[in-house]
């Protein structure tokens, strides 16, 4: 096979999707970035030396072939669980929560590397158990207990969207293999007579979060106060929007973590209904992309990788989105490409490269 | 490698599912999207540019503390700040405006005008100009039309009506520091909130504090608010009732005058503290309302430390008091009986040195009662030496000596008994057997506290030698009222020592103060007996000055002065300790304080107060 054979097989369409999501997002994160003083704060710049870095991770992730990543496979889960382990025994606390390790002057994040690590490992013990789907309970034993674990670790840190994301995630993974009645049934049971358990082991602010989403009333100047601004932002760009840096909810102050989980409703205001539905065709266009490499994947390995990678995309984007309309709880999840931040455009771009990845190697010719 | 286990065909399904969920999940932020951008855009882009909503902070009143005949000691007052709104200031006629402004605050009207400037906060935000006085507001309310812009706020401060009075005890509050809001420590504050600094203000901070509320305010475009569109109310701190008795406080800190040093007044059957006086003090009022920086320089630089709490923080030898302990110890350990009797001669000579007594012409045969109401020097030398350092340690920590009592106030320190082993870690040397002579007459490396001391002689009065955790707090109740917590004593240990060994030392103490031949017969007060024993803590002095009347001892070389006690003699209801700094001997220092601590008890019981404030 020759060299171009291989460019030729590069999927770049997908790339293009990719470069344009990341060229609006900079844009709206460069007028998040405006003070109500005209001043600029340092996060585009930095954002674009991020997506730099996260170039070059892209192109390692496309280059191992992805066959060789399911080998790793237990060396993975046993690092991922290391490294949690180390967040909770040596992890830096920001606003209550252990997330961080230093590693010399680099701080990171194990649970947001833990999102995909994890996809890998439940794809290669879902794709190499010897029974046939639909499952019953015994095949499952495994990917559950091992996503469990380590979502457990995460859930103590305590980062409760990132575990409640690995459950899903893998979820997504067993749902698309496909799962006897009896057993969806018994999870659902088990899920519903668990969530009183589940609600007594909330943090606080975790339960205060949850309520206010409920009754945004209960705490008008915390995140009831963040809900409300937000959708004022979303509100007022109305059809067309105001203009670029001529939203005044964002520039103003009134919106809080503008540059980050709240970015979505400064596109909103400033680029109103067209823009923001524009751009959520876009990312429901990347997601359906994400999809079909999974339906063209060579083996079950692949097609469950791609589907969990996938999975991880669309909550992303689903619960940022949904929250900043006020559908969903605030919960702290960055959205892809357009949230400040280091560790989510590094994770989105490995994400990005695996599907790469699983979709050049579909014929089994590199 | 394993084989596929779908063909296209069987996949085909399970992607179509996919694609719906994802179709339907889009379809619903879309729907939303467009309700609040197109059906209701016009109310959100009408909020978002004629209206603003600020979110203020509404602060929680602090919670009350009383004394136990229901005094207030410590509550809230309104205090009035002058707001300014730059975008509300007249740009023409600046100046009169200005004139005006700086006239009634008494400010410059420079640094108004540097108030105004810049854009951040938002400039329709109220931003703070200064504190001012009720008749000042009365003004600024005056001439409302002709100042637009300002501002007038009342905001709660704490208020301490007994002023100095209660000040160590209490403590004060302070603005939570922009240092401390950025630690986890303090997530639940924000900038503006108060946080105990000392005292019961802060080991109480938690129930004092209450919980603050906010409101969504609206306003328009020049900062005026037009509703409330959310509020949650503020919730009160919860009240203390606190074990102090007014009366015998003010009574304490008068009798120490100016004096630096401490009072300390226990219930013997509660291990309430009735009274608790350091001195000098602050007036916490001061410190609640915020004090320059060179006056905080001035206060933390004084060499008397006027913040220190010394009946907790302050450590002392205990000098001759410490006597009552070792007598128990030479009793308990069975090296003396109350007949043993030791020759004293004015010294003691021990390892080729003399050890004096502070009697130089010697007190001659002395058994154990007459070695405590005179305090001879040389009986203790003999008793410690049979005891030994680690046998002295061991049975006066049964009295609480040497670890904090666990007292409710912030800084308490522990006091010091010393042991073989703790030289040895902490010095790194052995021990010497003449330390031990020091340490049986309450010298050397013993320390302890004017509590510690109170809470100990608390113990050797109680009828059955219940030892009590001393404490400030004896009921929470709500902002109305209502008990909450009705906090019983606590308990936290029993003399081992048996009621005729108790009885022995007690019989002696009372001679103490009665006896002919007593040190501390100052202290002797009409109608309610006392019992106590004094004590000299020697503190370090040139030689030059060793045999100079106290009069020409410089101030800071002169010795400690220390009586403690308890009254009445016969059936004991306080216990109390006096420390005077410098004050000289125990005998005609301290004692004479103590006597008029007694003698305000003795009032209050007549009064029957006393008996009323346990009831309650």
């Amino acid at each position: 096979m020759s060299r171009g054979a291989v460019w030729r097989q590069i999927d770049w369409g997908f790339l293009a999707l990719l470069a344009l999501l990341c060229g609006v997002g900079l844009t709206v994160l460069w007028s998040a970035s405006h003070g109500p003083d005209g001043a600029v704060a340092s996060y585009p710049l930095r954002q674009v030396r991020w997506m730099a870095m996260g170039v070059l991770a892209l192109g390692v992730a496309v280059s191992v072939d992805y066959r060789k990543i399911e080998a790793w496979a237990p060396w993975i889960y046993l690092g991922t669980l290391g490294l949690l382990g180390a967040v909770l025994a040596v992890g830096h606390t920001t606003m209550g929560a252990q997330r961080w390790i230093a590693l010399g002057p680099l701080r990171i994040q194990p649970s947001e590397f833990a999102k995909i690590s994890m996809a890998i490992v439940t794809a290669h013990l879902l794709a190499r158990e010897p029974a046939n789907p639909p499952y019953g309970v015994r095949p499952l034993l495994l990917p559950a207990g091992a996503v469990l674990l380590a979502a457990g670790a995460v859930l103590l840190q305590p980062d409760l969207g990132t575990a409640v994301l690995l459950v899903g995630v893998a979820g997504a993974q067993i749902l698309f293999q496909g799962v006897r009645k009896g057993v969806l049934m018994a999870c659902a049971g088990a899920a519903a007579a668990g969530l009183p358990v589940a609600w007594g082991f909330l943090h606080d602010y975790q339960r205060q979060r949850i309520l206010t989403f409920l009754d945004p009333e209960r705490d008008p100047l915390g995140a009831g106060y963040h809900i409300i601004q937000s959708k004022i932002a979303v509100g007022s760009g109305q059809l067309l929007g105001k203009g670029f840096l001529q939203g005044t909810q964002a520039h103003l102050r009134f919106l809080p973590e503008r540059h980050t989980d709240f970015i979505f409703s400064v596109l909103a205001e400033e680029w109103g209904f067209v823009g923001a539905a524009f751009v959520l065709l876009l990312y429901g266009l990347w997601i359906l992309w994400g999809l079909d490499i999974a339906s063209r994947a060579r083996d079950d390995f692949g097609r469950l990788l791609a589907v969990g990678l996938t999975s991880i995309l669309f909550f992303h984007v689903f619960v940022n989105v949904g929250m900043v309309l006020g559908l969903l709880p605030v919960v702290g999840v960055p959205l892809p490409l357009f949230s400040y931040g280091g560790s989510s455009v590094l994770t989105t771009f490995v994400i990005c490269g695996l599907l790469l990845n699983i979709r050049l190697r579909r014929f089994g010719r590199f | 490698m394993l084989r596929p286990r779908f063909s296209r065909s069987r996949l085909r399904p399970r992607l179509v599912v996919c694609v719906a969920i994802v179709a339907g999940a889009f379809a619903v932020l879309l729907g939303r999207l467009a309700y609040l951008q197109v059906w209701q855009g016009a109310r959100y882009r009408y909020l978002s540019e004629n209206n603003r909503i600020r979110v203020e902070r509404i602060p929680a009143p602090r919670g009350m503390m009383f004394d136990r005949n229901g005094e207030i000691l410590a509550d809230v007052r309104a205090a009035f700040e002058a707001l300014v709104v730059p975008s509300e200031v007249p740009v023409e006629g600046l100046d009169p405006w200005l004139d005006r402004v700086s006239e009634i605050l008494g400010m410059p009207s420079a640094d108004i005008r540097s108030a105004l400037e810049g854009s951040r906060p938002a400039r329709w935000e109220p931003r703070f100009l200064s504190r001012i006085t009720r008749a000042q507001m009365a003004r600024l309310e005056a001439h409302r039309l002709e100042l637009p812009g300002m501002l007038v706020r009342a905001r709660p401060v704490r208020h301490y009506p007994q002023g100095p009075l209660f000040g160590a005890v209490l403590g004060y509050v302070g603005e939570v520091s922009a240092r401390e809001l950025g630690s986890d420590a303090f997530a639940e504050y924000a900038a503006g909130d108060v946080i105990g600094r000392a005292g019961v203000e802060r080991t109480w901070e938690a129930t004092l504090r209450g919980t603050p509320g906010g409101q969504q305010v609206e306003v328009d475009v020049r900062g005026r608010e037009l509703r409330v569109l959310a509020e949650r109310p503020a919730k009160a701190g919860r009240n203390l009732i606190l074990s102090l008795e007014r009366r015998l406080q003010q009574a304490a800190r008068e009798a120490l005058g100016d004096r630096v040093g401490a009072v300390a007044v226990v219930d013997v059957r509660t291990g309430d503290v009735l009274a608790l006086v350091t001195s000098p003090s602050l007036d916490p009022n001061e410190l609640a309302r915020g004090v320059s920086a060179q006056r905080w320089q001035e206060i933390v630089s004084d060499p008397l430390h006027p913040l220190q709490n010394r009946a907790v923080a302050g450590q002392y030898p205990p000098g001759s008091t410490f006597k009552v302990a070792v007598a128990l110890a030479g009793l308990a350990e069975g090296v003396i009986t109350p007949r043993t009797r030791v020759y004293c001669s004015g010294a003691y000579r021990f390892a080729g040195r003399d050890y004096r007594c502070w009697k130089k012409a010697g007190h001659g045969w002395v058994d154990l009662e007459r070695a405590l109401i005179e305090s001879c020097d040389v009986y203790f030398y003999q008793l410690g030496l049979d005891l030994g350092v680690d046998q002295i340690a061991r049975w006066a920590s049964e009295l609480g000596f040497g670890k904090e009592t666990g007292v409710d106030l912030p800084g308490e320190r522990p006091g010091l008994l010393p042991t073989r082993a703790w030289k040895r870690r902490s010095r790194g040397k052995p021990w010497y057997a003449g330390e031990t002579l020091s340490v049986a007459i309450g010298q050397g490396y013993v320390l302890t506290t004017p509590l510690q001391m109170a809470a100990a002689m608390a113990a050797v009065a109680h009828p059955q030698g219940v030892r009590f955790r001393p404490r400030l707090v004896t009921r929470i109740e709500d902002p109305a009222g209502r008990v909450l917590h009705a906090l019983p004593p606590e308990e936290v240990g029993r003399l081992p020592f048996s009621l005729a060994q108790l009885s022995r030392v007690r019989k002696a103490l009372r001679q103490v103060v009665a006896g002919a031949h007593g040190t501390a017969r100052r202290a002797d007060v009409e109608g309610l007996p006392v019992a106590g024993k004094t004590g000299t803590a020697q503190v370090v002095k040139l030689p030059s000055e060793r045999n100079l009347p106290i009069e020409q001892i410089p101030w800071e070389h002169r010795d400690h002065a220390w009586f403690t006690g308890y009254a009445p003699a016969d059936d004991p209801r306080i216990s109390f300790a006096v420390l005077v700094e410098h004050g000289g001997h125990g005998g005609s220092a301290a004692a004479p304080v103590a006597a008029r601590v007694v003698e305000a008890y003795r009032d209050l019981l007549r009064e029957g107060l006393a008996a009323r404030g346990e009831q309650r």
